[in-house]
């Protein structure tokens, strides 16, 4: 395939994208526990206050799982690899539940306390799982997980721990199984400019994420910072999830499913990778959060589950082809 | 004669002691709504043990432990009680499980007002403290007669109604008027749960508690007890009233959304914080509880 034909074709899925992730954040706005005739809609409150914030925050926080997923794919060169899986939402949950528990309010800019302290608590997690997995010079898949899984654990039980010593048996629920029940636009100001931050980072490094790929010396001998390149850019995978996890809980493989397909489509590319795997990451959150609260209205179903439901089985596929391929 | 008198005597030493021993001596109880009945009933010093959540009244704090949430059997046997007073609905798994062991478990399950009145007078005749047991029973029924007494008068009767009709030439203006009887209660919503939200649905205590200050719970028709509530719902209902434990939410979380801005109750300063073990307790404070929110209601 020629350079040239493959923009096109990148120019005509983005372009898709964009149209199908507009037509569901639209068409989505109709549907909710309560029915308001199309008419009546825009002058609702219910439209404003509710069902635009919450599709837009479900955008958002699929954005930035599923780009945390692609940098942290990228860097640890381990397709495996995903902020849920590695046990970084985690200890972002556990930041934001310390920092609840304790009730402290400062602000950081203009950013509250409860992000702030996920943020630091993800960054944790992030260096631990990555000090631990790279124990034998490069970080395998094995280790990478199983290190992943041990931190999940962990942090789950610090988190429960947290919740029944202080507050109320129920958040547990919002917690663990994620839910974007709690969207409005506060939330929204709150992570937008960590979307921002992640999603540009994200794609002003494509380059370097693609000489990442090549393994360490090559990407330096092409003229890579490897280290500030590394830290950058799991500093805005742990600055995204801690976001993400902080208005909606822990919610999982969004960053394992979506750049696997897109992977599939559009090659590994970082500079196609980053925007359609955003894209897609949005509308397949978008898509997901209008069945969990419309399904079984005017009961919701964390979306977590969903996640998990699609996801876990998913995980194991991948699992399984990689062990049939021998690597 | 002398006989007799002898005999009622021995009959007298016979039965008495019996009696008292019959009333249990070593009570432990297995839910704070239980402590506070207890200690109503004057029984503080039977109590060898209570839950970790226990607060009220605030000497509790001074006895033996014997969980929180998850009940410790171990703890339960070695304080050897003779009477365990449990919640048959709010517990099930631990009254089996006590009860298996052999434990002399007492449970009690209220779903109305009513219902906790009567499990008091039980639980006052079974402890030997009947008369302070109707005391109590009889202090609380006078608080509520007083709330419904006050909720009978703030509610007018009938309205007069004006309505104007031209006449079929269009000159002359017919009035007419009606005496209209103005039925509609006060809506209100009691939330316990937010993210997602969780509301107080019909039949359960908290229900028939509002029932008393006159107010309509707007979820009383949902089919769950505590039915996971929608925001579109809560918007669309837009009850005139709500109840919200303390500590569920901070007041400026209410002020900073625009979500809860929208809602009547929150424009009209219509939302009341009360006390989240007294709203949620069966036990002798309901009455309190009742008498708080018909006092806001009808402020």
């Amino acid at each position: 395939m020629t350079r040239r034909s493959r923009k096109i074709k990148t120019g005509i899925v983005i372009t898709i994208l964009a149209v199908l992730l507009l037509a569901a954040m639209f068409f989505s706005l109709f549907l909710g526990s309560v029915f308001i005739s199309p008419d009546e809609l825009w002058e609702s409150e219910i439209l404003w206050q509710i069902r635009l914030p919450r599709v837009i925050l479900a955008a958002l926080v699929g954005l930035m799982l599923s780009i945390s997923g692609v940098i942290l794919q990228g860097i640890l060169r381990n397709p495996l690899a995903d902020p849920y899986i590695l046990g970084i939402s985690a200890g972002g949950a556990v930041g934001a539940a310390i920092s609840i528990a304790i009730g402290s309010h400062f602000l950081v800019l203009w950013v509250g306390s409860v992000p702030v302290t996920a943020f630091i608590f993800a960054l944790l997690a992030v260096f631990i799982v990555y000090e631990l997995s790279k124990a034998a010079g490069k970080t395998s898949s094995e280790t990478l997980i199983l290190a992943g899984v041990a931190l999940s654990a962990f942090c789950a039980a610090i988190l429960a721990l947290i919740i029944i010593m202080t507050g109320s048996l129920q958040s547990i629920y919002f917690w663990l199984l994620g839910s974007l029940s709690s969207a409005n636009w506060n939330n929204i100001f709150t992570v937008l400019p960590a979307a921002a931050i992640g999603g540009g980072v994200a794609y002003f490094y494509s380059k370097e994420l693609n000489a990442l790929l090549l393994g360490e010396e090559m990407a330096t001998t092409l003229g890579v910072d490897v280290e500030n390149t590394r830290l950058i850019l799991i500093g805005v995978a742990s600055l995204m999830t801690a976001a993400a996890v902080s208005v909606s809980g822990l919610i999982g493989f969004v960053g394992l499913i979506i750049p696997h397909w897109i992977r599939l489509i559009v090659g590994p590319n970082h500079r196609v990778l980053v925007p359609v795997t955003a894209l897609s990451g949005m509308l397949f959150m978008v898509l997901a959060d209008t069945f969990a609260r419309t399904i079984l209205s005017p009961m919701e179903i964390p979306i977590g589950i969903i996640m998990a439901l699609v996801g876990a089985p998913f995980f194991l596929y991948l699992l399984r082809r990689r062990r049939l391929s021998g690597e | 004669m002398m006989r007799i008198l002898v005999a009622l005597i021995l009959c007298f030493f016979l039965f008495v002691p019996q009696s008292i021993a019959d009333h249990p001596k070593r009570i432990v109880s297995g839910m704070p709504s239980i402590t506070e009945i207890l200690y109503a009933l004057g029984l503080e010093d039977k109590i060898v043990g209570v839950t970790t959540n226990c607060n009220f009244p605030p000497q509790t704090g001074s006895k033996e432990k014997i969980g929180g949430f998850f009940l410790n059997l171990e703890k339960v046997v070695s304080l050897d009680p003779d009477m365990v007073v449990m919640l048959e609905g709010a517990q099930p798994r631990e009254v089996r499980r006590f009860r298996d062991f052999g434990l002399p478990v007492y449970t009690m399950d209220p779903k109305t007002v009513g219902q906790v009145m009567e499990e008091i007078i039980k639980l006052g005749e079974m402890t030997g403290k009947r008369k302070r047991a109707l005391e109590v029973v009889d202090a609380m029924r006078k608080k509520l007669e007083l709330v419904e007494c006050n909720v009978a008068l703030a509610e007018p009767g009938d309205e007069l109604v004006r309505v104007e009709e031209e006449s079929a030439d269009g000159k002359t203006v017919e009035i007419t008027q009606y005496h209209v009887l103005k039925v509609k209660q006060p809506q209100a919503l009691v939330i316990i749960g937010m993210n997602p939200l969780v509301v107080v649905g019909g039949e359960t205590l908290i229900d028939d508690m509002l029932h008393y200050t006159g107010a309509q719970n707007i979820a009383y028709k949902t089919n769950a007890a505590y039915p996971q509530y929608s925001f579109e719902n809560l918007m669309e209902e837009d009850p005139d009233f709500i109840i919200i434990p303390d500590g569920l939410l901070r007041k400026e979380e209410i002020r900073k959304d625009r979500r809860w801005q929208s809602l009547s109750a929150v424009k009209n300063n219509r939302v009341l914080f009360v006390d989240a073990d007294k709203l949620s307790r069966p036990g002798p404070r309901v009455a309190e509880v009742i008498e708080e929110i018909a006092g806001f209601i009808y402020q």
